[in-house]
């Protein structure tokens, strides 16, 4: 008895010591792949060396550091694939980039701050350009700021734009390019079918629109003979989106600000004018009388969306350029379902007013601090002449339809591109999110467009022309830094009580009350203070 | 032969019993192996607990990530006079200990109970497939629970939502009233964690004598009796031992599931530390502020811990330490 | 070896047997269906589960959700890479948590309220994710699995825990084992290790379950995408399918989109593996496992 339970014993140490070196050899492995395709300090540090020394432009590709948010499963395996092997060659480049799952991007970003190990080029959107982290490494000089050299690079200069160059700017400077944005993204989703059901056109303005949505929730508008459909879906979601429950699109196209606006000398918040307060009350009335989704208050944004995938709900609010995505999903549920973009509303006999987004989604930003800095102007000049080169218009095409015959095909003189197994084009797998670190434009028309992208890229060619701006996107508040999501989050909870019917006018009032002395009178004469100094 | 193993016993006891009055570096030498085998895990807590642990320092700093802790300026307590002086900051306190308190009232002793439940069973078959269906919430991440309770409460189209108004007489919206926040939370907890809670005590479970069972049976015992004298006795060590260590998780309440559930209406009762640290300073990487309420929350953990432990080891038990 | 009892049963015995088993039936009914609704759903078209079709049992079979799963090489290799983890982090911690556990429940150890009294501070204050990060940082242990399994390697938690349940065990066997000539290593080895298997058991699966469920961690540490482990990608996969990322950009950007059923079968996908696990641990909670260890 006693040999067997040794003999069991000892065949458990031998297991245990032989995934001991299993894993050690595997770690060995896992190292030595390490210093290979990873950015560690050392290698940076000797290809930093390595690219002054051959600064005399003899061919030796230049190495950049890269950085870059995951949104798709897979990341690009850009050791081994065409189309990154094309780039590298032809603008002569050694490209080493992280990719990161954009759910602990921030804290990623954190960590190589700390540590000093931030790689050259990094994707910076919003969440990345308000953390606390970020700014303070600014203000500490850790950035390159691309004011002084953008007149070199006239290709990059006009492809961004110069409106756009304005709009990044961050403390007066161009902290990094912008990546573009379709402006006039901020709109609504209706169905085109019950429209045409009910034998309604288009609503414009907004008693048109009521009665649309009375009609949506009350003409049983898919003709089933069910009272089971209703008007407006939307979510009140984080303060962060106020764009997406459509509080804001309704409220800019009453006449409100977008946000903020510099008027007669004062700093205007959209939330204390008459113009979202009838926004407001507009919502609801549609609210008490049932044409809207009564949890509002309780769902998350994916919920709403997936309200609306479901087919009872005849509109939703939200940024134009999903209307594909929800045709997709919704006609696996009612194949016959066909969704439009909802116009821009306006006053009756009045323009439309469309709130802008800035133009753009975040920044690439050029690190000059740290083990993995840019160190030199040169280094600096040789990334942006890369950028300017992308700008053109052969590099152009090259990103979007990839190498003949690997990634396209010429049919009829137009460009398609390849399909894989998984329902991808070959084009997306190799390059990966890669593109998002690329000068690509807001919106790209190809012929294989459908009618409904056709129809958003129209709708945001029109409404250029009516877009309302925030004012506030480039202005600096320190109040508002530290305290936004406290005070956006007063003024949402506010807004979202009244349309529910919690607090009446005067309730709304008070919490506005409440918002100035918490901290909006101070972000109110911040904002005045800069606006009159840096930009006027 | 067995008497004399049983004197050698003794004075094993006894030398050891002499050991304490012996000086440490005897003491040292004679149980070198006991301070090797000390080693890794000495080492393990001075690296990778202990060093971190200088990062608290950016509670009293205008932490700068770029500059570092020797580069960033000092500011002493100015984080925690903003968290103190914040508006909601009693208000934030009064939500932690509410939900704080019905997790512990209510949710830490399910797991025991459901323990011995199980351990009634005597078909062993049935006993295995509970125990594994069970844990099986254990593993269902909070964002599918805050869908399941969308899909059953929501105002809107809750599956549940229109029975739960018939029992209250008037139209109850889970998912906003304040009232029921604590509840909703606490029976989250209840059907995600109690499973997998029975595992640590089922373990203890099974290192009881069979045998005191038939002597107690035999001497006339009931069931109900069996269970107080025998089974809950080989507990009591393990319950203790875990609920002094939920005093050092007292202000925690799990940010995810609070998270999901927060909306504007119950916002002013659902509000927690750890949901508040998150809006205010791991959005915007404010870490220094983050820090300082985080220090805050483990001050408090500390002293309740230390208050448990002592009152622990006046009734006689092993504390924790 | 079964016992049948010669002594009668009550009926109020046996009418709490009854109820006891309709309880834990009910109970246990209210754990699983939500789970089957999952399973359901990753099986089903995604028509269905927006209208909810079905309840438990799917109305019609659509597998396409599990196509793109495996149709994806990386998730098959990251599967492995989890296992890895999983395993070396499993047998890495258990064997500290033990070592360390043993020692500090030794009442002849100097100093051994104070050591005791530091591992529960580690429990209440933490550095936090960048101190931490930079003592990986300063090891060299970036982009290593090292990183995986050397900074959570033992839990305060489980470790006292396991400390307790050694000391519950009678002084009197390893005094006799020492007389026999054995020293500290040889007693925790031989004797205390084998004594205490169903706290090895449940630690092991504890810490089994962390390694797997871990994502944080590797995300934060390896920065070579290739070596992450299969939470991340199901991550992703979820919060791609739900539609998390439409604010990013551009349509053309975003490429294909996976349907909503992925997100169930991901939860499943993620899931079956430590439930195939539980059976082999819970051999180990039977009743009576320890009897005869110890006689008189």
């Amino acid at each position: 008895m006693k040999e067997k339970r040794q003999g069991k014993r000892s065949k458990t140490a031998m297991l245990i010591s032989l995934l001991l070196v299993l894993a050690m050899a595997l770690t060995a492995c896992g190292n030595s792949n390490s210093t290979t395709t990873s950015t560690s300090s050392e290698s940076a540090e000797n290809t930093g060396t390595e690219a002054k020394e051959t600064d005399a432009g003899n061919g030796e590709a230049f190495k950049i550091t890269m950085m870059q948010e995951l949104y798709s499963d897979a990341a690009p395996d850009y050791a081994n694939n065409a189309w990154f092997a094309y780039l590298q060659e032809e603008l002569n480049v050694e490209l080493s980039i992280n990719f990161v799952p954009t759910s602990t991007y921030v804290d990623k970003i954190t960590t190589y701050i700390a540590s000093n190990t931030l790689p050259m080029v990094f994707t910076a959107r919003s969440d990345v350009l308000q953390n606390n982290n970020l700014i303070m490494s600014m203000e500490s000089d850790g950035f390159w700021t691309l004011d002084d050299y953008l007149a070199d690079y006239p290709n990059l200069y006009e492809f961004v734009g110069a409106q756009t160059w304005e709009n990044s700017k961050i403390n007066g400077k161009n902290y990094g390019i912008p990546r573009l944005r379709i402006l006039a993204r901020n709109g609504a989703i209706i169905r085109q079918d019950w429209l045409d059901n009910l034998e309604l056109d288009m609503p414009e303005t907004f008693d048109e629109l009521y009665e649309v949505l009375r009609a949506f929730t009350e003409d049983d508008p898919d003709g089933n003979g069910v009272d089971d459909t209703y008007g407006l879906t939307t979510a009140y979601e984080v303060a962060a989106n106020r764009s997406w429950n459509g509080i804001q699109t309704l409220a800019v196209a009453f006449g409100a600000p977008n946000g903020w606006v510099y008027a007669d000398g004062e700093m205007v918040p959209d939330y204390g004018t008459e113009e979202y307060l009838t926004a407001l009350q507009y919502l609801r009335k549609i609210y008490e009388n049932g044409y809207m989704n009564l949890d509002f208050g309780e769902i998350t944004a994916n919920t709403r969306y997936e309200y609306f995938q479901q087919g009872s709900y005849g509109m939703v609010f939200g940024v134009i350029d999903d209307a594909n995505n929800q045709q997709e999903n919704l006609v696996q549920v009612v194949p016959d379902a066909q969704c439009a973009v909802l116009a821009a509303l306006h006053k009756e006999g009045e323009d439309p007013l469309c709130n802008a987004t800035a133009g753009f989604n975040g920044l690439l930003m050029f690190t000059k601090f740290g083990s993995n800095a840019i160190e030199t102007e040169d280094d600096l000049r040789k990334i942006l002449s890369f950028y300017d080169s992308l700008c053109k218009e052969d590099m152009q095409d090259f990103i979007g339809y990839g190498i003949e015959g690997v990634h396209h095909e010429v049919i009829d003189g137009v460009k398609t591109l390849f399909y894989n197994d998984q329902g991808k084009t070959v084009l997306s797998v190799d390059v990966g999110d890669f593109s998002q670190l690329l000068p690509i434009a807001a919106f790209t028309r190809r012929p294989t467009d459908t009618a409904l992208i056709t129809s958003v890229f129209d709708a945001a060619d029109e409404r250029e022309a009516y877009l309302v701006n925030d004012v506030s996107t480039n202005l600096k508040s320190d109040t508002k830094n530290e305290l936004s999501s406290e005070l956006d989050t007063i003024m949402m909870d506010a807004s979202v009580k009244f349309i529910v019917g919690t607090i009446d006018e005067a309730g709304y009032l008070n919490e506005y009350a409440k918002w100035l002395a918490q901290g909006g009178e101070d972000v109110i004469k911040e904002f005045k203070a800069y606006y009159e100094e840096y930009i006027q | 032969m067995k008497k004399e193993k049983i004197l050698s016993a003794e004075k094993f006891i006894s030398v050891n019993k002499s050991r304490g009055r012996e000086p440490v570096l005897v003491r040292f030498r004679k149980d070198w192996m006991l301070y090797v085998m000390l080693m890794p895990g000495l080492v393990y807590f001075l690296i990778f607990k202990y060093g971190p642990m200088v990062g608290l320092i950016t509670a009293f700093q205008d932490y700068n990530s770029m500059l570092g802790w020797f580069g960033s300026t000092f500011v002493g307590l100015k984080h925690f006079k903003r968290l103190f002086s914040d508006a909601n900051f009693l208000n934030i306190f009064r939500n932690t200990l509410v939900l704080a308190f019905y997790n512990i009232i209510i949710f830490f002793p399910l797991p025991i109970i459901f323990a011995l439940l199980i351990n009634e069973v005597k078909s062993i078959k049935y006993k295995n497939v509970v125990q594994s269906v069970f844990y099986i919430p254990h593993f269902v991440s909070w964002v599918v629970v805050a869908g399941i309770c969308t899909t059953l409460f929501s105002s809107q189209s809750g599956a549940l939502t229109d029975m739960i108004s018939n029992l209250f007489g008037r139209k109850v919206s889970i998912l906003s009233e304040e009232s029921f926040f604590a509840p909703l939370i606490t029976g989250q907890v209840i059907w995600k964690e109690t499973g997998w809670g029975t595992i640590m005590f089922l373990a203890a479970l099974s290192g009881v004598d069979l045998q005191l069972y038939v002597a107690a049976k035999i001497d006339g015992a009931n069931r109900r009796q069996q269970m107080w004298h025998i089974t809950l006795p080989a507990l009591k060590t393990t319950i203790i031992t875990l609920l002094i260590l939920r005093m050092g998780t007292f202000l925690n309440t799990g940010f995810e599931q609070i998270f999901l559930m927060l909306n504007t209406m119950n916002r002013s009762v659902g509000e927690v530390f750890d949901t508040y640290v998150y809006q205010t300073a791991l959005t915007n990487g404010r870490i220094s502020y983050g820090t300082a309420v985080g220090l805050f929350k483990s001050v408090v953990s500390l002293f309740l811990v230390i208050g448990t432990n002592k009152i622990a080891k006046k009734a006689g038990e092993e504390g924790v330490y | 070896m079964k016992e049948k009892s010669k002594i009668k049963q009550s009926a109020g015995s046996r009418i709490f047997d009854c109820f006891n088993i309709l309880f834990l039936g009910c109970a246990g009914l209210l754990c699983i269906v939500p789970f089957l609704y999952v399973i359901a759903a990753s099986v089903s078209p995604l028509s269905d589960i927006l209208t909810r079709k079905f309840f438990i049992i799917p109305v019609h079979f659509d597998f396409t959700a599990y196509k793109y799963l495996f149709s994806s090489i990386q998730l098959m290799k990251s599967m492995g890479i989890s296992v890895m983890v999983t395993v070396v982090g499993t047998v890495l911690s258990m064997s500290m948590t033990l070592l360390t556990a043993y020692v500090l429940s030794k009442p002849q150890l100097i100093g051994r309220r104070v050591l005791n009294a530091l591992v529960v501070f580690t429990m209440l204050f933490s550095g936090g994710m960048i101190p931490t990060y930079l003592v990986v940082y300063k090891m060299n242990l970036i982009d290593s699995f090292l990183a995986l399994w050397l900074p959570g390697c033992i839990s305060a938690y489980n470790m006292i825990l396991v400390r307790t349940s050694i000391s519950a065990l009678p002084s009197e066997l390893e005094e006799a084992a020492t007389v026999d000539g054995c020293n500290y290593f040889q007693c925790f080895y031989k004797i205390v290790i084998p004594l205490i298997k169903p706290t090895i058991a449940t630690f092991s699966l504890f810490y089994a379950v962390g390694y797997w469920n871990s994502y944080f961690d590797a995300t934060i540490y390896l920065n070579d995408s290739s070596k992450w482990p299969i939470q991340v990608w199901l991550r992703q996969i979820v919060l791609l399918s739900s539609g998390g990322f439409s604010d990013t950009g551009s349509i053309s950007e975003l490429g294909y989109i996976p349907p909503q059923n992925v997100s169930y079968a991901v939860i499943v996908f993620a899931t079956i593996p430590i439930l195939c696990v539980y059976p082999f641990v819970q051999k180990y909670f039977t009743k009576g496992m320890m009897v005869g260890s110890v006689k008189g």
